[in-house]
């Protein structure tokens, strides 16, 4: 699944006129920016579906562009650059991206990215089925129906969700409440308790599990969460 | 004979009677005696029966020996000397009611009477204490030694502070050094990366373009243009591997951040990476269905990227490599294996497999510095993760990497 629209935010016009041609190929409709301010100046620069990003670009620095992007807009945000170095990808992670490509990269592996993160945002964040949970039964029901048994401790964890309604919660404020406070068992942990829960919904359905970390923070549902 | 004095002043008239003499001798401030040569003491002065804890009435008129009791050994020796004609002096010493030492030198002079000096009438005991000057001296004796001492230490200090500032200069070289290598990886990073970039670019909007054309058989310019992108494939792995290790190498485990990552998406990134004849060599077998996996997307797909080129060199040309996904629940933890058929890993290269140049000997077609292995190895370590190679059956290599999750940070 691609987005409709992608802003390809790149200052090196060889390279990103030829990724926009194989995107347009595909049928996206692709803008190109070749320096950050044209795109904070356009008319409408948070209604694209997709941003495709450079990091060392004229105008603002491409972690800046991200993070003035997530104040405003959930699309997607793949991050293709040539600068390598694990402390930028930690800069990168923390601003908002979803994922982070080195250069070289061919268009297949953009396009494979692209789709990947549209795939998971559409499936998770802006589903119109929600998640549900039934207390009653310790069940965890799928926007595609299927039925995921809860141990307590994991409805413990989805009620700390459905209370924060999409909000971060914190990683202490989910182990006081799991009973796992201090805990240095690392076999159960409030992370090792997440994977698992995760890896069980992972086995019943194709869809993303909206159930994610938020780097040294703590962890956030990202989808529609009801009780059932 | 007396003298003139004698004779002519009246009050000078009896001084050398004896007990005058005596007298004038006891009053003295000095330790003085005269022992006579059968060694009574005919004179001594309250001083010197004081250092032997005597008085002038106990010692004058008694043998010598009487008064100075317990050290008449040491005495008697030199006196007996002293009597013989022997001018001659020695040291004695004394410890008072305080327990402090006293140091006096004693000093014999031969009394002579008449020409016959080898048979003198007495002996002349003069003492001279000199404490202060001994204390004095070792006290300097002390100083100086603490002196040494500290010159010493001073020495030893600057010694010490000499090699730190050696380590120091060593130190700042070294970094500087470090700085001027990563500014250079970052240099080659963005100079070499980026023109790579659109040549790849270029090449895959020809073949695109070729491709649009829906020619029956493949054509010698698409051949060309795929070996072409072959060897760019090669320079652009060879490249990532250098930056990655100098990376590694310099920053360590803080250059590790883990966050979600897709594996499935992942690994499709990785066969993307590699030469598209060899790709399809490449047998996946996604053995579970878990897909978000905390791991280092970057450092993986390159480390999955050095373990697959590995295997596809070292084994037959049309031989499958298996890429293998499982996972574990103790520990909790994805494992990843790559598996070939190749003749598995030669027993000397073994010890060494995972460090940086290590290359097996039947390493044909291969260009790069060995650094594959020692990349996996370092990334897996900096999961917390293992990896180690295993024999495959009937023949080859599995190089499983087991990667933990559910960690804390």
């Amino acid at each position: 699944m691609l987005p409709r629209t992608i802003a390809l935010v790149d200052d090196d016009p060889e390279y990103s006129e030829f990724l926009a041609q194989h995107l347009r190929g595909r049928g996206v409709d692709v803008h190109l920016y070749a320096d950050s301010s044209d795109l904070l100046a356009a008319a409408s620069p948070y209604l694209y579906e997709f941003y495709v990003v450079d990091l060392m670009l004229p105008g603002v620095d491409g972690v800046e562009l991200i993070r003035i992007l997530r104040k405003r807009t959930d699309a997607g945000v793949l991050v293709v650059s040539g600068r390598l170095g694990a402390e930028v990808f930690a800069d990168v992670v923390y601003a908002g991206a979803d994922m982070y490509l080195m250069k070289p990269v061919t268009f297949e592996q953009v396009e494979l990215a692209v789709r990947a993160v549209h795939r998971r945002i559409v499936t998770t964040a802006k589903t119109a089925t929600a998640w549900r949970v039934d207390a009653a039964r310790s069940t965890l029901t799928t926007p595609d129906g299927q039925v995921v048994d809860l141990s307590a401790t994991d409805l413990s964890l989805m009620q700390c969700f459905l209370e924060a309604n999409g909000a971060v919660v914190a990683r202490d404020v989910l182990s006081e409440r799991l009973g796992l406070a201090g805990a240095g068992d690392s076999a159960n942990n409030l992370h090792a308790t997440i994977y698992r829960l995760r890896r069980r919904i992972e086995r019943v359905t194709p869809l993303a599990v909206p159930l994610q970390s938020q780097q040294r923070v703590g962890y956030v549902f990202k989808a529609p969460l009801v009780n059932a | 004979m007396p003298s003139d004095a004698d004779t002519d002043t009246g009050a000078g008239i009896g001084w050398h009677q004896p007990d005058r003499l005596s007298q004038l001798f006891s009053a003295t401030p000095l330790m003085t005696a005269f022992v006579d040569d059968a060694m009574i003491v005919r004179m001594a002065s309250r001083a010197w029966c004081e250092w032997f804890g005597s008085s002038v009435a106990e010692a004058v008129g008694k043998h010598y020996v009487l008064t100075i009791g317990e050290r008449r050994e040491r005495h008697r020796r030199h006196i007996e000397l002293a009597q013989r004609g022997v001018e001659i002096s020695f040291e004695d010493e004394l410890v008072d009611a305080l327990g402090g030492t006293r140091w006096c030198r004693v000093h014999l002079s031969p009394a002579v009477a008449g020409a016959n000096a080898a048979a003198p009438c007495g002996v002349m005991i003069v003492m001279l204490e000199f404490t202060g000057e001994r204390v004095r001296s070792e006290l300097i004796v002390r100083q100086r030694e603490q002196l040494f001492e500290q010159l010493r230490d001073q020495q030893r200090n600057e010694q010490m502070q000499a090699e730190l500032e050696k380590t120091r200069t060593l130190l700042d070289w070294r970094t500087t050094m470090l700085t001027e290598r990563n500014e250079m990886l970052h240099l080659l990073s963005h100079e070499i990366r980026q023109p790579l970039n659109n040549a790849s670019a270029a090449m895959q909007a020809t073949m695109q373009a070729i491709a649009d054309l829906h020619l029956a058989e493949s054509t010698p310019a698409s051949s060309a243009l795929a070996r072409a992108e072959n060897v760019l494939g090669q320079v652009i792995g060879t490249l990532d591997n250098t930056l990655a290790a100098g990376t590694i190498l310099a920053f360590g485990e803080a250059a590790l951040e883990l966050t979600d990552t897709d594996l499935p998406v992942l690994i499709r990134l990785v066969l993307a990476d590699i030469a598209a004849d060899a790709r399809q060599r490449i047998v996946l077998e996604l053995g579970t269905d878990t897909r978000t996996v905390r791991l280092h997307p970057t450092l993986m797909r390159l480390t999955l990227r050095n373990l697959l080129n590995n295997a596809l060199a070292y084994s037959p040309g049309e031989s499958a490599i298996h890429l293998q996904v499982s996972e574990s629940d103790d520990p909790l933890a994805i494992v990843i294996d790559v598996a070939d058929n190749g003749s598995g890993i030669p027993d000397e290269l073994r010890p060494r497999l995972f460090e940086k140049g290590a290359r097996g000997a039947n390493s044909r077609m291969r260009s790069g510095a060995g650094l594959g292995l020692f990349i996996a190895h370092s990334v897996t370590k900096m999961h917390r993760g293992s990896i180690e190679a295993l024999p495959n059956s009937p023949q080859g290599t599995i190089v499983r990497m087991t990667l933990p999750q559910g960690l804390a940070d």
